[in-house]
């Protein structure tokens, strides 16, 4: 059997990300004032956010993770 | 520190139809009746001041992965793969995005709401502590604005204390733009609520009510 930490941590990481922007957003829409403004603070702050999710994905299937094996 | 300043003068105009600009405006137990007059959050430089770890982190996590790309010479360039380089920077980025939308949340969720009926004092201290109080202009017994110290006084904001009649001694208005105006709206409306009770009495000691 055989971890690759690196890539292990990364979805760790990426899940609490996702329950972090979560209650980002969670708030924003609870506690709105104005619709307009929250839907497009929303909307900024996911695009951005999905952008960096899907380079970051782009990157750990491309980048060479055998350093990182540990093998049981 | 110079177009700071014109541009905070600029966004002090005086708006005689407040009533409308905040048509688009709601909050939690508002009443149909009643209308938002005021609605105030701390001044933007408390944003800025907020924001200086946000944009130093950005900047030194973008000099890390530069400097370990090799892009100040090869002496201190790391022995990494530039895509294992590219994976932490992004991933730093997104840690770095989320503290900056936190930031955010904790300023744009901060907020006093004068109304024609009341001042609702809302303020998010961290992401999962939220005061919620409010205040009937009736009881209002006298009103301090206070700026202090050099940026209030170029930038114009400061504190707004309203000293009340009932348990709570002391509402306070932090940072808030433009404190003697504030001062001066919510004392009209204090007035006008108390001549509102006082001829409510006297109808009802006339008995006409």
């Amino acid at each position: 059997m055989s971890i690759n930490i690196i890539f292990i941590a990364y979805w760790i990481i990426l899940f609490l990300v996702f329950v972090m922007a979560g209650i980002i957003v969670y708030h924003l829409l609870a506690y709105s004032l104005n619709k307009k403004i929250t839907f497009w603070t929303v909307a900024i702050f996911l695009g951005v956010l999905l952008v960096l999710v899907v380079i970051s994905l782009m990157l750990i299937f491309s980048v060479n993770l055998n350093d990182y094996i540990i093998y049981f | 520190m110079i177009i700071l300043y014109i541009f905070s003068s600029m966004s002090i105009i005086q708006d005689p139809d407040y009533q409308y600009r905040y048509k688009n405006y709601t909050f939690k137990g508002k009443k149909e009746d009643e209308n938002i007059i005021l609605l105030l959050r701390r001044h933007w430089l408390i944003f800025v001041f907020k924001f200086i770890p946000t944009i130093i982190a950005l900047i030194f996590v973008f000099l890390i992965g530069y400097t370990l790309r090799g892009g100040f010479g090869e002496i201190l360039q790391a022995d990494f793969n530039d895509k294992f380089i590219g994976l932490i920077e992004v991933f730093l980025y997104i840690l770095i995005w989320i503290g900056a939308f936190v930031t955010w949340v904790n300023y744009y969720l901060d907020v006093w709401i004068v109304t024609d009926k009341r001042i609702v004092n809302i303020e998010q201290i961290a992401l999962f502590s939220r005061h919620v109080s409010e205040l009937e202009h009736s009881k209002i017994q006298d009103i301090t604005s206070e700026i202090q110290g050099i940026l209030p006084t170029l930038f114009r904001y400061g504190y707004v204390y309203i000293q009340t009649a009932g348990e709570r001694q002391r509402f306070a208005f932090k940072q808030v733009p433009n404190p003697v105006r504030t001062r001066n709206i919510v004392m009209k409306l204090q007035k006008k609520a108390v001549l509102r009770e006082k001829k409510k009495e006297g109808a009802i000691l006339r008995g006409k009510v």
